[in-house]
């Protein structure tokens, strides 16, 4: 039960003089019940990584294995957009939320919309009514007042919780989200990545790809680095957040918390080199203080 | 009911002519190219919402820019094509602008079915003229092919069309034709 | 990547051309091959189409790429053209379809027609870029703004358009990929499963691009813009004189080719 790419390649532009090289030898697994990060910088590779794993795309070389199923093979004889593979049972088991999700809104009402995923997995009728229900609550709707108006006369916050909400009540396996926490107000901001957290510890497998360290560490057991197409780290955050110097080399965020661990430590503080969440570092300096003011 | 700006009505027709000219690349990714009539949906909205004579600028230029970049459609079908369109956008943002019948969907089918109508019988003619040249006496098969053989063009923009238009209302991206009723 | 349509870099005769002349030389050019009716016509055309053709020190492959996808539509325009054509010379009869010599004759001509045109509309788009065509059709344009035609107002709006195809693709792009992972099915072949995948593309798409206008039209009007009459006029490039020759050879060409 995992998502494994192998040596998973991608090229734009293939066969003329302006290849670009966007993904190469990429290789990891992914476990059921992974809460994974992906950091990168713009243009690394990372949206085309989640689209490959979608099948949305096309990889050049290489392949996706879904719970030890190649979702890109296909027969000799076929040529593309023919595939051995059942494309309606990975909508089941992978939802994306593409980046800026509030644009594919398109039905005359919520409630449609939302359960616009779920019809296309022929879900009957009842259930799809509760699963609606269940996805609008959980993206913090009162679902009664919401049902009938029209997603599009809703705001740019609003919005995008409809959207999640829609991609939430198909339920799964494997969530893959593509930035969705950049331009969410804080309160927001933790309020979704504390759902995301319970909907990880109910089972769901959930990658994202985020610039927001804070979240990343805060959140995140298991990290992965993209650069210019190659994956340079695959670690748990905890670890790759602890080499400061690597993680600045590579022009990549670093967590407040750290970063304030970190400055402690410099000036003589005794605090653990682990420390990297907001809980971990109010922890340590608690200890500190208790055994200073002894 | 109108308070859109020149300019933003500007914007809006240079909007419609670019998607005169990304719908059937994109549509042509998963073969519905020639059936579904892509091209015709960007005019028939620049048209209602903006009038006449924004709705002809787009049905000139659509298919042109089309053409001289992608050569869809061909140079010979051409002519036909921007007369169909021209006629779609001049028609329907005539009559989008001076039909009111206090009724938003009422409005809108009239002229875009009124619109419809015009621009392939129009185009019918123009394709008889230029294929077969004047000497023919067949324009009524052509105008009833030009007619018939785009059937899922047609069912696609009565469908969307009126909804499309709806949903920017919705999103508060044009201006409502009525008031809301008390 | 900058949108630069078709063009291709280059600097031959072709290239270097002033836009304006350029677009009246093919203009010349393709209403010749329309009034050509004659054998020794069409020997003409082929040789200037020959001549501009190695001009362009194009290789023959990137000129010729358009025909290959359409060929099938010479076919068609032939067959309709053959069996809607009225001749007096029966070749053939079956039923209503018939046969004729004059409908192949047409037949033949109108493929030639085409083809020529086609070619020229190719080399036409590889050699000039985007905005010297727009630039140049703005100045030809312009002597028809004296009948109250807003000739500014239309260059306006197609440089606009030029600039939102990029990211309106892409957005398009996005879209479609985002509704296929919530199950939209455009690939499938049920007409009535693809009309309703459609509505899934074409209203989102029309909600970002209207609301990307909105955008640049509050910006624009933010910044003091009035309207296209009131902007600073852009200096066009002049037609030399052995520029003016060409065309004035051309014209004389062409009313030569109506003529034989």
């Amino acid at each position: 039960m995992s998502i494994t790419a192998k040596n998973l390649s991608f090229q734009y532009e293939t066969g003329t003089p302006f290849v670009i090289d966007a993904l190469q030898d990429i290789n990891f697994t992914i476990k059921r019940g992974e809460f994974v990060g992906i950091m990168g910088h713009t243009g690394c590779g990372k949206s085309t990584l989640f689209q490959i794993i979608c099948g949305l795309i096309n990889p050049t070389n290489g392949t996706v294995l879904i719970d030890n199923e190649d979702i890109f093979k296909h027969h000799q004889s076929y040529k593309r957009h023919k595939y051995d593979y059942d494309r309606k049972s990975l909508r089941k088991k992978l939802g994306i939320v593409f980046q800026y999700p509030e644009n594919q809104l398109f039905e005359t009402t919520v409630e449609k919309d939302v359960a616009y995923g779920l019809k296309h997995i022929n879900m009957p009728a009842s259930e799809i009514n509760n699963r609606v229900q269940w996805a609008l609550e959980l993206m913090g709707f009162s679902y009664k007042t919401i049902r009938h108006i029209s997603p599009l006369s809703l705001s740019g916050g609003e919005k995008r919780r409809v959207a999640i909400a829609g991609i939430l009540a198909i339920r799964p396996d494997y969530l893959l989200l593509d930035e969705p926490i950049a331009g969410l107000d804080p309160v927001m901001r933790n309020h979704f990545m504390k759902l995301l957290q319970k909907l990880n510890q109910d089972g769901m497998t959930i990658l994202m790809i985020s610039h927001n360290a804070d979240c990343i560490s805060e959140y995140t057991k298991r990290l992965l680095i993209l650069e210019k197409g190659h994956l340079i780290a695959d670690g748990t955050t905890c670890h790759l957040f602890s080499d400061i110097d690597w993680m600045e080399s590579h022009q990549l965020g670093i967590s407040q918390s750290k970063l304030i661990a970190c400055k402690l430590q410099k000036h003589g503080w005794n605090i653990p080199k682990n420390t990297t969440t907001y809980k971990e570092l109010l922890y340590s300096l608690q200890t500190v203080i208790k055994s200073s003011s002894k | 009911m109108n308070t859109l700006s020149t300019i933003k009505k500007s914007i809006i027709c240079a909007i419609c002519i670019a998607l005169c000219y990304i719908f059937p690349m994109v549509f042509h990714v998963f073969g519905a190219g020639a059936i579904f009539c892509p091209m015709h949906i960007p005019v028939f909205i620049c048209g209602l919402i903006c009038g006449w004579s924004y709705g002809l600028m787009c049905g000139l230029a659509g298919p042109a820019i089309s053409c001289v970049l992608t050569s869809m459609p061909p140079v010979a079908m051409l002519p036909s094509m921007t007369i169909e369109l021209i006629t779609y956008g001049a028609v329907s943002g005539f009559l989008g602008t001076h039909i009111h019948t206090k009724n938003t969907y009422v409005d809108l089918y009239i002229s875009l079915i009124t619109g419809i109508v015009c621009g392939r019988i129009l185009s019918g003619l123009a394709k008889a003229f230029i294929f077969t040249g004047v000497q023919n006496y067949s324009f009524a098969v052509w105008i009833s092919s030009s007619i018939i053989t785009n059937w899922p063009g047609t069912l696609i923009q009565l469908i969307f069309i009126p909804s499309i238009l709806v949903g920017l209302m919705k999103a508060h991206l044009i201006p409502e034709r009525y008031n809301k009723e008390k | 990547m900058p949108f630069t349509g078709k063009y291709i870099y280059g600097n031959s005769l072709i290239h270097q051309f002033n836009a304006q002349g350029k677009i009246i030389v093919f203009m010349i050019l393709i209403f010749s091959t329309v009034f050509t009716n004659s054998f020794i016509g069409y020997i003409l055309l082929f040789t200037i189409l020959g001549m501009i053709i190695i001009l362009s020190k194009f290789h023959l492959r990137v000129i010729f790429s358009s025909i290959r996808h359409i060929w099938k539509f010479f076919i068609v325009i032939f067959i309709l053209n053959v069996l809607f054509f009225n001749g007096d010379t029966i070749l053939f009869q079956w039923k209503f379809i018939q046969l004729t010599k004059e409908g192949i004759h047409h037949g033949i001509t109108i493929i030639f027609n085409v083809f020529i045109i086609l070619i020229l509309g190719n080399i036409f788009t590889l050699t000039t870029e985007l905005t010297e065509i727009i630039n140049g059709l703005e100045a030809l344009l312009m002597p028809l703004s004296h009948f109250k035609l807003p000739i500014e107002q239309a260059v306006l709006i197609l440089t606009i358009s030029f600039q939102f195809i990029p990211t309106l693709l892409q957005e398009s792009d996005t879209i479609r990929k985002a509704q296929t992972a919530r199950g939209a099915d455009f690939e499938n072949n049920h007409l009535h499963k693809k009309i309703m995948a459609a509505g899934a593309l074409f209203i989102p798409v029309f909600i970002a691009a209207f609301k990307r206008a909105d955008d640049l039209s509050i910006a624009m009007e933010a910044r003091g813009f009035r309207d296209a009459k009131h902007r600073t006029k852009k200096r066009y490039s002049k037609i030399s004189i052995s520029e003016w020759i060409t065309i004035i050879i051309f014209l004389l060409l062409f009313i030569i080719q109506i003529y034989i």
